[in-house]
């Protein structure tokens, strides 16, 4: 009996190839999208998991609530107290990432990225595997330095390096006392390089690691087995009060997340590196699912379309006896291999588009076939996408009686209500995704060309590495790289745009009552008296910096008040409680101390609009502009001139490499920095252009061999048609009419619902762009559909309408 | 073998109402060959399948060997079906993706008749049809006369009591008809009944008796012999 299922399924298939085709080309594009995307969920969601313990790690953070600052980081001296108190904490580590650091090996100097500093447990604490030193001990003394193999084969081309020499940033030599196994990719960690956190007093001050405003660390601990999250964190509210007593900030709060979840649902500033996100993972799911689906249905009406072909082998094998539930087994076996054929084709589509996947997604995505539970997973898949695919068909193909059928009064009308509702759902569905890829590139636009209130083109930028400082060299480099005549003018700054700023510290307008409570959180950036000319920011009042503010002696017992000039955003002055106008000459009071003794008094010369300092999906803070010190020279910005950059970046290349023979040179285009802020969203606008490409495809895949069966159905027809007079553009607006109106009807829903989810997937942007911007989506989006649909039934019924009609009546 | 008690069927569309059969009795007995005249529309083909319990009856009875079939449901009927009926018609009515050979193992397959078992079947029931030369070929690779006469194989492969023909010979030439008519008589001399609705007053006379029918009456039964009277009668 299989055999004779297996017999007439592989010929019913060869049999009728336009229909095969159609159908497997369609299918094995939803199981290839399908397959891909699982492939990239189950990566997605396997980041983290592999730790020793995993499900017992949980990163401590903070969060700031009146500077809206929700860090994945927190202050040097949490952990320790933290494992103090609570017995329940069987073990706590702390990393801080610091980056790109100038690493000098010999007479070589290179800029060495993902380095941490780390508590001396890092290693025990995640079970890293060592090839040579001991994970215990690597990172005891302040001199010790521990590699990844990877780092090991870049800087000395070897792993047998233990004992070897780094000078780090110019400023200390650095013992190789261990090396380690590379992170696997699926981690929210970079680090490649760990220094030993003993380090931190001697190179940046006794007390660094005693200061609660320094949130820079990455902190995990370990719980004891069998205690509650949860628990532990309700009693983290009177933490920080007992330990800080007075000098405890407001609003804010240390928090714990689980460390398999971070990769996934944790967005928090400072985090290691961007995350991926749920969101993300579950829009491609769906839409993928939305291509297979679109794929099923086309089976699903191409099958019942056709049911009159097949009505008559439904009748002779009822009236030799078969029964209906061997009939749904035969079209329910139809389907599954059907669907087998099309899954071996999505095999090696996958085979084919997985690299360049993997590659575009920066993620080592692969297809084991010989992986048991993959094989079984595909092959489950098959047997449900052909049940699912093959239900509806099997049912109602043998629903037939065998005494009309055989009398030759049946016809396929039955299920044509059913088969244009699911024509209306696949370009509804296709109608969708074409306008979220719209919304999506829309976004993009915007993002490019929106007002930033500043000029940020023809910027590059050089950062500093850590530890490094440029003072005493800036204003050398300066002089020598203005001198070139490519070159408009070169700033400095503690922060460059496209980055987040983290900085900020409580500010207290003069005149208000000397206490901590009144303090107000206002993000800081360092800046050179001439960085707003640089980046043309325009006023609101007031005037920029001048040269002789940009230096200030630091208030002392002697001097405990000194005075300086700062120029505040529009923000930043709304909620100092002034108008543009009223800030200017007032005094902004920055306190020095916690005792409230040592001040910097700023009079604000100056207000400026509030700029797209970040990218669009952070909010403009309230900012003030104030002199950098010696810290702050972190980024320098060069305004190149119009034309042809080349020149001017080998002259700047030149100068740095002399200037500063300790710090590789590094630039970039600031223009590249703000594109990478919007990588995440410019690789979905691209996967969203190719899904729902696919899904177009398919969809008019289907609609194709629709109208094929219904304008042969119609040969008849349209043949007494055209004896009676009716032109060849009569028949083929007859024929395309009617799928024209279900068109029209599947964009009369996939408007709201498109409109919907891409309203949700704005909200990612403090700053979208406005709906008047992409209305026009939808109109373009119904029009391409249209087109699809009309060039795909004017094929058919143009061959229809122009044969001559003889030939159609002779059908019969 | 067969009892029709007062057996009407009515076809009902949005504006008409067909009387098919208007209160059918006629009863057949094992071994009999009857053969069903009358012009078109008058019930003929709408009795064969009320018979093959492939339609059912809006009233009345129908006894199938001493069993009321008439309130059966769909499943049951197909189980009585394919045990004691096999079918002919017309328009052969073969699947065109499946070999004759398959095509006669049809009804074997639904049977579960084991692979061995129905290989001699068909095998034999090909040779006794004259079509074993073919058994690999397509139906539509065969003449009309040739997939008739596979039509019958596969009518006959399972041994039914019962064989119903519509028309069997209405495609064929007069020789190929001739053949397939000698072919039912000798099964029905071998013990099986046969009902077979014909236009043709020749091919009426292979049967042991006649019924005629009109607007879904049965007018008249004759026993082959009686005919030239009975048409006198109408006449």
């Amino acid at each position: 009996m299989l055999k004779n299922y297996l017999k007439i399924a592989l010929r019913n298939i060869t049999g009728n190839p336009l229909f095969s085709a159609i159908n497997i080309i369609g299918l094995s594009i939803g199981l290839a999208c399908c397959i891909i995307i699982t492939l990239y969920v189950q990566y997605e969601t396997s980041y983290d998991k592999h730790w020793q313990d995993a499900d017992r790690i949980h990163r401590v953070t903070r969060d700031f609530f009146s500077n809206d600052l929700e860090l994945a980081t927190i202050a040097p001296p949490i952990a320790p107290l933290l494992k103090q108190d609570y017995p329940e904490i069987e073990d706590i580590t702390r990393l801080m990432n610091i980056g790109t650091t100038a690493f000098t090996i010999g007479e070589k100097t290179v800029n060495e990225e993902a380095v941490v500093i780390a508590d001396s447990n890092v290693f025990d604490f995640f079970q890293l595997e060592f090839v040579a030193g001991e994970p215990a001990t690597a990172l005891t003394a302040p001199t010790n330095i521990v590699l990844s193999e990877r780092a090991a084969e870049r800087l000395f081309g070897s792993t047998d390096v233990m004992g070897e020499t780094i000078n780090v940033a110019g400023q200390a030599d650095f013992t190789v006392t261990g090396i380690f196994r590379d992170l696997p990719d699926n981690t929210h960690m970079a680090f490649e390089t760990a220094m030993s956190i003993s380090v931190i007093p001697l190179m940046m001050g006794p007390d660094a690691l005693e200061r609660w405003g320094s949130n820079n660390f990455h902190t995990y601990l370990r719980l004891e087995p069998g205690f509650d999250p949860d628990e532990l964190e309700a009693k983290f509210v009177d933490f920080i009060i007992r330990h800080r007593g007075e000098d405890a900030p407001d609003g804010t709060a240390i928090n714990l997340q689980p460390l398999t979840g971070i990769h996934l649902t944790s967005n928090r500033d400072s985090e290691w590196q961007p995350n991926g996100s749920l969101a993300a993972v579950y829009t491609f799911s769906a839409v993928a699912l939305v291509v297979l689906l679109i794929a099923v249905v086309n089976f699903m009406n191409l099958t019942t379309a056709r049911s009159t072909q097949r009505a008559k082998e439904v009748g002779i094998r009822k009236v030799v006896g078969a029964d209906r539930s061997q009939l749904i087994l035969q079209f329910l076996g139809e389907s599954v291999l059907l669907t087998a054929v099309a899954m071996l084709l999505a095999l090696a589509l996958v085979e084919l588009a997985l690299p360049s996947f993997a590659a575009f997604l920066e993620k080592p995505i692969t297809l084991s076939l010989t992986n048991p539970p993959t094989l079984v997973t595909l092959i489950g898949g098959t047997v449900i996408v052909g049940i699912l695919a093959g239900t509806y068909p099997a049912f109602y193909l043998s629903h037939f009686r065998p005494a009309a059928v055989l009398k030759g009064t049946v016809s396929g009308s039955g299920s044509a209500l059913l088969r244009r509702a699911l024509v209306v759902f696949q370009f509804a569905t296709s109608i969708a995704l074409l306008i979220a890829t719209g919304v999506v590139m829309a976004q993009m636009h915007y993002a490019r060309t929106v007002d930033l209130g500043y000029e940020k083109e023809r910027n590059l930028v050089h950062s500093l590495p850590f530890f490094a400082d440029l003072w005493g060299l800036y204003t050398p480099l300066k002089t020598e790289l203005e001198a070139h005549p490519d070159i408009e003018s070169v700033v400095y700054s503690s922060r460059i745009p496209s980055q987040q700023n983290l900085d900020s510290s409580g500010y207290l307008a003069a005149g208000t009552q000397e206490v901590l409570e009144n303090t107000v959180g206002i993000s800081d950036i360092k800046v050179d008296w001439q960085w707003f000319d640089h980046y043309d920011v325009e006023f609101l009042a007031g005037r920029s910096f001048r040269e002789n503010e940009m230096k200030i002696e630091q208030p002392s017992e002697e001097q405990p008040v000194v005075k300086a000039a700062t120029v505040l955003n529009e923000s930043a002055a709304r909620r100092l409680g002034w108008s543009p106008e009223e800030a200017l000459g007032k005094i902004v009071r920055e306190p020095q101390d916690s005792d409230l003794t040592l001040w910097i008094d700023r009079e604000v010369v100056g207000v400026i609009p509030d700029i797209h300092f970040s990218s669009l999906h952070d909010e403009m803070k309230a900012t003030l502009y104030a002199e950098p010190n010696d810290r702050y020279q972190r980024h320098i910005s060069v305004k190149l001139a119009p034309g042809d950059p080349g020149e001017a970046i080998r002259h700047f290349e030149d100068v740095w490499t002399r200037l500063v023979p300790n710090d590789p040179v590094n630039w970039e285009f600031l223009d590249d920095r703000f594109d990478a802020r919007y990588r995440a969203e410019g690789r979905q606008a691209q996967m969203f252009a190719i899904f729902s490409g696919f899904a177009i495809f398919v969809a008019t895949l289907g609609l194709f061999g629709l109208a094929s069966f219904t304008t042969e159905r119609r040969t008849k027809e349209i043949g007494i048609r055209k004896v009676m007079g009716a032109s060849a553009r009569n028949i083929v607006m007859l024929l395309t009419s009617d799928f024209t109106k279900l068109v029209l009807l599947a964009n009369v829903i996939a408007w709201p619902v498109a409109y919907y989810f891409m309203s949700q997937w704005l909200t990612r942007f403090v700053y979208k762009a406005p709906f008047t911007e992409w209305a026009w989506l939808f109109v373009a989006s119904a029009l391409v559909a249209l087109a699809a649909a009309w060039l795909t039934i004017a094929l058919q019924a143009g061959r229809a309408a122009t044969a001559r009609p003889v030939m159609a009546l002779r059908y019969e | 073998m067969i009892k029709l008690h007062n057996l009407s069927k009515v076809y009902r569309t949005s504006d008409i109402e067909t009387t098919a059969l208007d209160a059918v009795n006629l009863e057949i007995d094992n071994g009999e060959f009857v053969a069903v005249m009358g012009p078109s529309g008058c019930g003929k083909s709408t009795l064969l399948n009320v018979l093959g319990m492939l339609d059912t009856p809006d009233s009345g009875s129908y006894t199938f060997i001493d069993q009321d079939v008439s309130k059966r449901s769909e499943r049951e009927l197909a189980t009585v079906r394919k045990q004691n009926i096999g079918f002919i018609f017309q328009s052969f009515n073969l699947i065109d993706e499946l070999t004759v050979a398959e095509n006669v193992a049809l009804p074997l397959l639904y049977q579960k008749t084991p692979a061995g078992v129905r290989d001699q079947a068909v095998r034999e029931v090909l040779e006794r049809v004259k079509i074993a030369h073919r058994s690999d070929h397509r139906p539509q690779q065969l003449s009309g006369g040739q997939q008739q006469r596979v039509a019958v194989a596969r009518a006959v492969v399972t041994q039914p009591k019962l064989i119903l023909a519509d028309e069997p010979t209405g495609n064929l030439d007069t020789t190929n008809g001739e053949e397939v008519l000698n072919l039912l008589e000798q099964l029905n001399s071998e013990g099986t009944t046969i009902v077979m609705v014909t236009h043709d007053r020749g091919h009426a006379d292979h049967a042991s008796r006649v019924v005629n029918m009109l607007d879904g009456r049965v007018l008249s039964e004759n026993v082959v012999g009686m005919q030239a009277a009975s048409e006198a009668q109408h006449a």
